[in-house]
């Protein structure tokens, strides 16, 4: 146990090298896509704390991540706020809608609460079109300012804003990671596995369920504030169908219920469909094909399928190799 | 009196499954309700316990109506559910089971005092401790069920069909520890039993069930002896 926590260890550091040293390159293409990963893998992972830990499946999550960035957009662009409490009060306003779709959908569980929640995404993109006196409807908003530099770091550089992301993401997983190992974590995932069981020892499940809807799209919101202030570019496609698919295949591909495996996911979704832009209006089709495919063949994801084959194996063995012994 | 119910109505939908149920569970007795298949035994302990609500009557715990109450506010006054077919979490270890079940704030304070006298009263537990929980045998996850309850430091215990898809052997072990529980924890307890010559054998009161209304009740030792009784539950 202790070994393997230790190698993890190792395992990241040696990641969070890599990352570091990746804009050495200057490769601005790979500097672009990366920040566009870090960004996408932040919502992953959020999305993940619904769908992976309480087992909700969630439609509309575009949703969220649309109203951070517009929130942040208008309020810098209309009354001049700074962009980073823009970012912050986009993740405000995210949470509030999260509060709007999760309470009344508290009761809803499977297929129900799917539908309900792929309305919900329906109804801010109809919104983001519709309200074009304040949205500029499917124009969209260019020129929205970047972040401010703070001291001698100016964020409208790239690397800078690789920089930047990097720690975000680090944070934010550590975060999770935290959050899921910890006694809530255990008390989700109890909740996940039998409701009723969860109730019986006194869980407030309600209670629960409403706070992990709030911490996830808050964290939603805020990726979406980050990507606004970085592309300085939106329009209404952000909250649109084949996004919530593209977060949710980035979940499922990656490994559901994992701290880790969203990222995983986005990262290769993010370079595949770099890979692929050609076939860009084929995306849809691509990912309802893509998660068809690991539902059936890699439940556990990515993530998942190297845990099983790489580390159980070993730990699985040992185990049987202890048996015999005793 | 630890428990008084008074002509309790249930319904499922607009399906009425209990009627005008009236019962009492004496302080540190072992209560039964027996009755076939789909009588309401379940329906009723997950009414106690909050799951449900009843469209009328009244649940009287310690002298204080619990109608109305969410689940968790009902396990804060000691009242725990142990529920039909054990419902652990599966992939969670033995130890996270027991955890999980000193979830109220009281008895996390006591959690480790808690998980060493119930490791006591069920050894078996000890040395499957980080066992995932649906790794265990039916036995082992009956009695996983019981002590996750116990956690919560229960003053009335509700425990729906402990002797569900067991071994008779396993039963009777299973049996031994509830018995246990009343005479040494000083725990109420009120079980669902299908298996009436076991529910007969350990219990101080006994309350048939049948469509959802109570037809019969008494003392065990005395219903025991009716005729009909034996015939139709006991078969002899
Ligand atoms: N969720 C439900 N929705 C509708 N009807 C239900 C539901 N659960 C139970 N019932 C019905 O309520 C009645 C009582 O069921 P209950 O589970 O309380 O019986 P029981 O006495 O516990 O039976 P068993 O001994 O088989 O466990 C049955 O007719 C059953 O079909
Ligand atoms: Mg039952």
């Amino acid at each position: 146990m202790r070994m393997s926590s230790l190698n993890n260890i190792a395992y990241i550091i040696l990641l969070i090298i890599i990352f570091v040293l990746i804009p050495l390159s200057g490769n601005q293409y790979i500097i672009h896509i990366m920040i566009l990963s870090f960004i996408n893998a932040i919502l992953a992972s959020a999305l993940d704390l619904l769908v992976g830990y309480t087992g909700s499946l969630i439609l509309g999550y575009a949703a969220f991540y649309a109203v951070g960035a517009y929130t942040s957009t208008l309020l810098s662009i209309n009354i001049g706020l700074s962009p980073w409490l823009g970012v912050a009060l986009g993740g405000v306003a995210s949470m509030l809608a999260g509060l709007a779709m999760g309470i009344p959908a508290l009761r809803l569980r499977g297929p129900y609460l799917a539908i309900s929640t792929l309305g919900f995404g329906v109804i801010v993109y109809l919104l983001l079109i519709n309200l074009d006196f304040i949205t500029r409807g499917p124009l969209g908003i260019p020129n929205i300012p970047p972040l401010p530099g703070a001291g001698l770091i100016d964020f409208s550089s790239r690397t800078s804003y690789y920089y930047l992301m990097l720690t975000v993401y680090i944070i934010i997983l550590y975060i999770l990671w935290m959050l899921t190992s910890s006694r809530y974590g255990r008390i989700l995932v109890a909740m996940r596995e039998d409701e009723d069981a969860a109730k019986a020892v006194g869980i407030n499940t309600s209670l629960y369920r409403i706070s992990v809807y709030m911490i996830s799209t808050f964290i939603a919101g805020v990726s979406g504030g980050f990507y606004a202030h970085y592309i300085r570019y939106v329009n209404p496609d952000m909250s649109s169908l084949s996004q919530s698919i593209a977060i949710l295949s980035m979940v499922l591909l990656g490994g559901a219920g994992t701290v880790i495996g969203p990222s995983i996911g986005a990262f290769i979704l993010m370079f595949v469909s770099e890979i692929l832009r050609p076939l860009l209006e084929y995306r849809l089709l691509i990912y309802g094909t893509l998660i068809i495919l690991i539902i059936r063949f890699f439940p556990g994801g990515v993530y998942g399928y190297l845990i099983k084959n790489l580390v159980q194996r070993k730990t699985v063995s040992k185990e049987i190799v202890g048996e015999v012994k005793t | 009196m630890s428990l008084v119910i008074n002509s309790l109505d249930v319904y499922y939908g607009k399906v009425q499954i209990l009627r005008e149920i009236s019962l009492k569970v004496d302080h540190g007795s072992i209560t039964a309700l027996i009755g076939p298949n789909g009588s309401g035994k379940t329906t009723l302990l997950k009414t106690i316990s909050g799951i449900l609500r009843p469209m009328k009557g009244s649940i009287k715990y310690e002298d204080k109506e619990i109608v109305g109450l969410q689940p968790h506010e009902i396990v804060e006054l000691g009242i725990i559910h142990v529920p039909e077919g054990r419902r652990l979490f599966p992939y969670l270890t033995v130890y996270e089971n027991l955890l999980l079940g000193s979830y109220n704030k009281k008895a996390r304070e006591r959690f480790k005092d808690n998980l060493e006298r119930i490791l006591t009263i069920f050894p078996i537990l000890k040395e499957r401790l980080h066992q995932k929980a649906g790794t265990l045998s039916g036995g082992e996850q009956q009695m996983l069920a019981i002590a996750r309850a116990l956690m919560a430091e229960p003053r009335l215990l509700l425990i729906d069909e402990p002797s569900l898809g067991l071994a008779p052997k396993i039963i009777d072990t299973v049996y031994e520890h509830i018995k246990t529980l009343k005479e040494s924890e000083k725990i109420t307890i009120l079980l669902a039993e299908q298996n009436a010559a076991k529910a007969f054998e350990v219990s101080d009161y006994v309350y048939v069930l049948e469509t959802g209304r109570v037809v019969r009740e008494g003392k065990a030792v005395e219903l025991i002896q009716d005729e009909e009784i034996r015939k139709v539950y006991l078969g002899i």
